[in-house]
């Protein structure tokens, strides 16, 4: 298992590698010229063309793109990630002061998604095309088809402006993170139910199962020990794919509840072309994404026993 | 502190950083750390006279050394809009600044983004430590882009705030920003959208402020191709769109139909006779017919030499596009009325600058530029050397250039009047709607006076009164 780790951690360095190669020749080959974006984000409007000049010669623009990416990519190596156009703080401080708030909404809304979806799920199998079902299965359609910007708007509506029980915006306390949680969590929630429920039904309709009725095994024992392990395999490949889903929803969500993380950074370096931030956000995200996959793998040989990464 | 989105660090600059010369809300000129200023020579040199026996927050003292800090060589406005500077000396307690040509320094000097900073605040190697002004409040600790927080300074020279704190916060989304004013969790907002207005000024507990300002939306014209390079088909524009319209039905009465009025009217030097456009349809069709655009084939649009009548209309995204492309709504219909087909991109502010550049545009709508304070810098736009130039007038660049390096107010008076005149006639740009700025606050924030200056937040004389 280690040496599969090891393995795969390797393997990480060249998708990294591969993601800037592809990010840093999209950014340029993006119509904009970033000296007059940057020039015009730092001074307002009233600049003029030398303004510009000076601004790309400072940030070292009027450079060819491959020597642009050759100094970049040897600054990463030795640990430092540059220096924001925009504001010229080290993009590693920018990043790592925000992740935390990113990772905080993350991890909330995945749990907020996975304390609906497991239990309505696995009542849904378990009482296939009740009312009970039915509602659950309406209710899941019209969380995966809510946009998070109207849900996060109709939410602060309702809990508080109408009812005050909780903070607008802004992030502090425990009570900020309820709203952005519920909000990006429920489109999750949505399609975990349903895939909760759906593997559940395969599960339950297998010998192993009937086996283990027939040892009169309780009920209870049968779905949760039994069922709910195996029904649980598709599941968590898909919360690790859903946590990609779950970082683009939160770019909406910490614009719209003021929440300092990486999203809102990342789309405002995007609009003012502050191409070495945007390098180092995407970095990060991918890092991140590389990262849970990697757990994914490592859950299913808890899960499922037949899964092994040792070689033979 | 350049932290803050886009400009609006500068409502924040403007607590802690003064001008020498500044303007009330009514954007007249007021003396601010120089207490009077004088031109020897018409403009080529200044002198400015000190107020004396004020204090940078940190306890550095103001005087020339600090302002010649501040627009001395390496200073960045220097390479902006003081490019004309030639150097910036001390002599004693006056500060000399002398200019390759003239101009008038004293209403450029009243911009905020460009104040009297302490030496201080940057450490030995220049780099920025942090804001040291001389302003009402000082700066006191900041979240990153979620909030600053300013404090008091209590040994202000002029009036001393009321506020002994204030907290600048950051809320991205404007439906997110009128919530939190509803529940108190911030006691005023700006930036409101008009589309909330109605529905605030129905809340007994809210105060909406409104002020005209200085920006304005315009559709500026790409003179240096067909179908704009002629003067007919940019008339016929003009006629064709209903300004009063736009601001009754798409800005829900907030603002000021400018019929193709250049400047505000609470900018300086604004002639009130001028000779505004009126809408009218049939006038804008025979404008076309004249100039040779035909509906030949009967299906609405007109055409010339075989060319359908068409326009790419360009908008930008970002804080105005919604304003934007509601008004784009309006052009198109208005012109399609008359025979022309109008195509609106709204694209990201790069690829239209792209576009822009290259000359592969024929309408952009646009607001503001240049139209800090109350001088009507605006008119730079137009001018060829300006990179969002698209006019090439000659005589237009020459009047502009006059009027700049005039310092006589009543000169300046005569050439910004005849620059306003020559904008209607020859119509480098139509310019649609003078903008209301919007302020919403708790009705127990008091002494709020609202100033027509957009990027420019007026605490003074504010206080809060007992919550209910």
């Amino acid at each position: 298992m280690l040496s599969y780790v090891i393995r795969r951690i390797g393997l990480m360095v060249f998708i990294l590698l591969g993601v800037s190669v592809i990010t840093f020749s999209m950014m340029h080959f993006v119509p904009g010229d970033p000296a007059e974006m940057i020039a015009m984000e730092r001074y307002g409007e009233e600049i003029t063309a030398e303004t510009i000049a000076h601004v790309r010669a400072e940030l070292g623009l009027d450079q060819p793109v491959y020597l642009q990416y050759f100094h970049w990519l040897t600054n990463v190596l030795q640990g430092d990630l540059g220096y924001s156009f925009r504001t010229d703080r080290p993009v590693l401080d920018e990043i790592l002061t925000r992740l935390p708030a990113t990772v905080q909404l993350a991890l909330a809304g995945m749990l907020v998604a996975l304390v609906i979806a497991i239990p309505v799920g696995i009542i849904s199998a378990t009482r296939q095309y009740s009312a009970v079902d039915n509602l659950s299965m309406f209710g899941a359609l019209l969380g995966v088809s809510m946009s998070n910007f109207w849900l996060g708007l109709l939410l602060i509506l309702f809990f508080s402006v109408h009812l005050g029980w909780l903070p607008v915006f802004g992030r502090n306390g425990i009570e900020y993170l309820i709203l952005p949680a519920i909000t990006l969590g429920t489109g999750m929630a949505a399609i975990t139910t349903r895939l909760v429920r759906s593997s559940m039904i395969e599960v339950l309709g297998q010998d192993y199962i009937r086996a283990a009725r027939a040892r009169g095994l309780k009920e209870r024992v049968v779905i949760y020990k039994h069922a709910l392990k195996n029904a649980l395999i598709p599941v968590v490949t898909i919360v690790g794919l859903q946590f990609a889903a779950l970082l683009e929803g939160a770019v909406i969500v910490e614009v719209i509840f003021a929440w300092p993380g990486i999203g809102r950074l990342l789309v405002d370096s995007i609009f003012a072309r502050d191409f070495v931030l945007i390098q180092g956000c995407i970095l990060f995200i991918a890092a991140m994404f590389v990262l849970v996959n990697l757990l994914v793998d490592i859950s299913y040989a808890y899960l499922d026993p037949r899964i092994c990464y040792e070689a033979k | 502190m350049d932290k803050f989105p886009g400009g609006d660090a500068r409502f924040v600059w403007s607590q802690i950083y003064e001008t020498l010369v500044r303007v009330d809300p009514a954007l007249k000129m007021q003396p601010g750390l120089a207490e009077s200023w004088e031109t020897p020579d018409d403009g080529k040199t200044w002198l400015f006279h000190l107020r004396e026996g004020i204090s940078f927050h940190d306890g550095t003292p103001f005087n020339a050394a600090a302002v010649v800090f501040s627009y001395g060589d390496g200073a960045y406005v220097r390479t902006t809009v003081l490019r004309a500077v030639e150097y910036v000396e001390a002599v004693d307690e006056h500060t000399v600044i002398v200019l390759k040509k003239p101009m008038p320094l004293p209403l450029y000097l009243t911009h905020v983004a460009w104040p009297v900073m302490s030496p201080t605040s940057v450490d030995d190697q220049g780099e920025f430590v942090k804001p040291v002004g001389t302003g009402p409040f000082e700066f006191d600790h900041q979240v990153d882009e979620q909030k600053i927080v300013l404090v008091r300074n209590d040994a202000y020279w002029g009036e001393k705030p009321a506020l002994e704190k204030v907290t600048f916060r950051v809320v991205p989304d404007a439906t997110t920003r009128v919530m939190a004013l509803e529940r108190q969790e911030v006691d005023m907002i700006i930036k409101v959208p008009e589309a909330e207005v109605s529905r605030l000024d129905g809340e007994p507990d809210i105060v909406v402020y409104r002020r005209l300002t200085t920006f304005t939306d315009f559709l500026q014209f790409n003179c240096q191709r067909t179908p704009f390079n002629d003067l007919a088909v940019r008339m016929a524009v003009a006629y064709a769109v209903d300004t009063e319209q736009i601001v009754a039905n798409v800005l829900e009465g907030i603002g000021e139909p400018a019929k193709g009025r250049p400047f505000s009217p609470v900018t300086m030097y604004a002639n009130p006779d001028l000779d505004l456009y009126e809408a009218n349809v049939e006038r804008s069709k025979e404008l076309l017919s004249a100039a040779g655009w035909q509906d030949i084939d009967g299906d609405g649009l007109r055409e010339k030499d075989g060319e359908v009548l068409k326009a790419t209309l360009l908008l930008a995204r970002g804080a105005w596009a919604p304003r934007h492309a509601s008004i784009a709504e309006v052009v198109q219909g208005a012109l399609r009325e008359v025979g022309m087909e109008v195509d609106i991109q709204l694209l990201d502010g790069g690829a239209m600058q792209k576009l822009e550049t290259a000359g592969d545009f024929d309408i952009i709508l646009r607001t503001g530029f240049f139209v800090w304070g109350p001088y009507p810098r605006h008119f730079f736009i137009h001018h060829s050397n300006s990179p969002w130039g698209h006019f090439g007038d000659e005589e237009y660049d020459q009047l502009v250039d006059a009027a700049d390096m005039t310092v006589d107010p009543e000169k300046q008076r005569q050439l910004y009047y005849e620059l306003q005149d020559m904008v209607i006639e020859r119509l480098p740009a139509f310019y649609l709607v003078h903008e209301e700025k919007i302020v919403a606050a708790n009705a127990y924030v008091q002494g709020y006076t609202m100033t027509a200056e957009a990027p420019w937040l007026n605490l003074d004389g504010v206080y809060t009164a007992e919550r209910k």
